[in-house]
């Protein structure tokens, strides 16, 4: 009843669906509905054409096809796609920022129903097609091709290309999904020690914030010398607060040791970036020697499946999205994104399956989402 | 129902003289001020999130900058780089979240402002007026001619509602209500229009065609504000 009353705009519809007269009234609410949906999945209404086709499958009894159809309009793309992933693309959250090669690809990825487990660890970026924006061509040391590109009709101006053949490529082991694009660069990998690229990856990918995954019975075997050990003079600090995240967090980011944002450009190195190791604040502490990560928080409920170890991005960005964490984390934030509201565990688990059914299939996401909270409840 | 479905987010007080001001220049409508705009749907919204808990605003959202102005231009057919100056520079003010909590008062100014900018390059497009609107003369009524009659100016009203909120709400409002509330509306900024100590600002109606040497449009000034109320509503803004 609670999840009734909270769409209760709906169930007014639905409450004067079996009263009004088969005909015109009836069309019109399901015009209305057929609005709302549209809406939802896309950010603006229907065009005349596309609120028809919807309505008549909707009346045909083909609630998936319907709902489909909307992921065909722009707005899908331009809007509903590009606030969720620009809100992942910087530190900051903010979803006014500039579309980056980052939030490109994932839409991409979207609009070309590649499997979306794949975006940490596959060769893919998108770039504008050759004939738009060719003032300002894609480069790696230049977010200007996707300034240029932001105002475009993401879904027809988007074109797949394998990151490996783009001028300025990276090594085939420095590339990785979204993980080696020069935006996720810019924001994670620039200063630092690279450990905020992890703590982005588990917080937008597997839902789980540092605080969420903090264990402090984990081994601290591989927090790096950078860390103090008696912060302020007091080692119990360390023992009951510093340890429950870097134990888990030094030992999962070896995957990026070799990365580094310079001259406004991604660099990989063949070996350790100075900046992870330059601070010594504990001599005996973890030195990353190479791009080897190891899973330690496995006593969590993230549902990991082997291997958890591993060496590079591509490695590590399969191991993220083999969980069971990250089918449930993308259900739960297009949940978020659709319904307007937090689900609950049974419909975000049974999303989460539906997901891993349709291949890891971003669009069908949305459709079974909507179908889910817009349309079962109602018809 | 729902009191959501009743707030215009644009409404006013008739009594707020001081405050209403609009300039237009070339392509921008600059200036609404925020007390005309915020005064009923603050309190309408402070209403209802009192007598409901935060979760129970669970299911409802509110467009972000980019969909508002996405949906401000499909409705209308104006195309948004035609108004990109002003969007660019009331963005900040617009919701960046479709979180319904989020909306705060301030944003109905941005909101309205860039409503007022799409209904201007609507009302100045022929091709476009003429298609949605073609039995609403805007413009061809010059000098000291007295407001359209109130049914008139309900059926301008009711004109643009059916127009704008097929498109652009899944549940329509009472529409009655609707279409008086903005009637109420439109009859309060024309009588700050016609108050002489706004003369100052008459001049720039110059550029949108609303004032000429014989003159104010009083049509075309009814329909602007008309327009504006309605793109500017709650149902074009929520869902």
């Amino acid at each position: 009843m609670r999840k009734l009353f909270r769409h209760r705009w709906l169930v007014i519809l639905a409450l004067l669906l079996p009263q009004v007269s088969v005909g015109e009234d009836r069309q019109q609410l399901l015009q209305q509905l057929v609005s709302l949906i549209h809406n939802r999945i896309t950010g603006v209404p229907p065009l005349a054409n596309t609120l028809n086709s919807m309505t008549n499958s909707l009346l045909a009894g083909n609630k998936r096809q319907a709902i489909r159809l909307a992921t065909d309009d722009v707005g899908f793309y331009d809007l509903r796609l590009r606030g969720l992933f620009t809100q992942w693309s910087n530190v900051n959250g903010d979803v006014g920022a500039d579309l980056n090669d980052m939030v490109a690809t994932l839409i991409g990825i979207v609009r070309d129903n590649v499997p979306f487990n794949s975006a940490l660890s596959a060769d893919i970026i998108y770039t504008a097609k050759s004939n738009i924006c060719r003032a300002n061509p894609y480069s790696p040391s230049s977010n200007n091709h996707y300034r240029c590109l932001q105002d475009k009709n993401l879904k027809t101006t988007l074109q797949r290309h394998k990151q490996s053949t783009l001028r300025g490529a990276l090594s085939s082991s420095a590339i990785a999904g979204i993980l080696s694009t020069r935006g996720f660069a810019e924001s994670y990998y620039s200063a630092g020690t690279n450990r905020r690229a992890t703590a982005f990856v588990l917080k937008h990918f597997l839902c789980k914030e540092l605080e969420i995954l903090h264990d402090i019975t984990v081994s601290d075997g591989y927090v790096r010398q950078d860390v103090d050990r008696t912060p302020g003079g007091d080692a119990n600090l360390f023992r009951r607060r510093c340890v429950g995240c870097h134990a888990g967090l030094d030992a999962l980011s070896g995957w990026n040791v070799r990365y580094d944002f310079r001259d406004n450009r991604l660099v990989y190195g063949n070996i350790v970036q100075t900046k992870i190791t330059r601070n010594n604040l504990f001599k005996y502490g973890n030195v990353p020697e190479d791009d080897r990560f190891l899973n330690l928080w496995t006593s969590q409920q993230l549902g990991w499946q082997e291997p958890l170890t591993g060496r590079g991005a591509s490695a590590w960005g399969q191991m993220i999205t083999s969980s069971r964490a990250f089918v449930t984390c993308m259900a739960e934030q297009v949940h978020q994104q659709v319904c307007f509201a937090k689900g609950d565990r049974e419909t975000i688990e049974q999303l989460a399956d539906s997901f891993v059914a349709s291949q890891y299939n971003m669009r069908e996401l949305f459709v079974e989402t909507a179908s889910t909270c817009l349309v079962e409840e109602l018809l | 129902m729902n009191k959501i479905f009743f707030i215009i987010v644009i409404s006013c007080s008739p009594n707020n003289e001081e405050n209403l001001q609009q300039s237009i220049d070339g392509d921008d409508v600059k200036t609404i001020d925020s007390q005309i705009t915020s005064e009923l749907v603050e309190k309408q919204l402070k209403e209802i999130l009192s007598n409901e808990t935060t979760n129970q605003t669970e299911g409802l959202g509110i467009r972000s900058f980019r969909e508002i102005d996405a949906t401000m231009s499909r409705v209308t057919g104006v195309a948004s780089s035609e108004v990109r100056r002003t969007y660019i520079e009331i963005a900040s003010l617009l919701p960046r979240r479709n979180l319904f909590d989020s909306f705060q008062a301030p944003m109905q100014v941005g909101i309205f402002h860039l409503a007022s900018n799409y209904c201007a390059k609507l009302m100045a497009n022929d091709n476009l007026w003429n298609a949605k609107f073609p039995d609403i003369d805007r413009y061809h009524q010059w000098g000291k001619i007295p407001l359209p009659s109130t049914e008139r100016r309900a059926e301008i009203v009711g004109r643009m509602i059916d127009v704008f909120w097929r498109q652009g709400t899944s549940i329509h409002s009472d529409r009655q209500q609707a279409v008086d509330e903005v009637v109420k509306f439109v009859d309060a900024a024309m009588s700050q229009t016609e108050n002489p100590n706004n003369q100052p600002n008459m001049g720039d109606y110059h550029s949108l065609g609303l004032v000429n040497r014989r003159g104010i449009n009083v049509v075309a000034t009814v329909i602007l504000w008309s327009c504006t109320a309605i793109l500017a509503s709650a149902p074009m803004i929520f869902y």
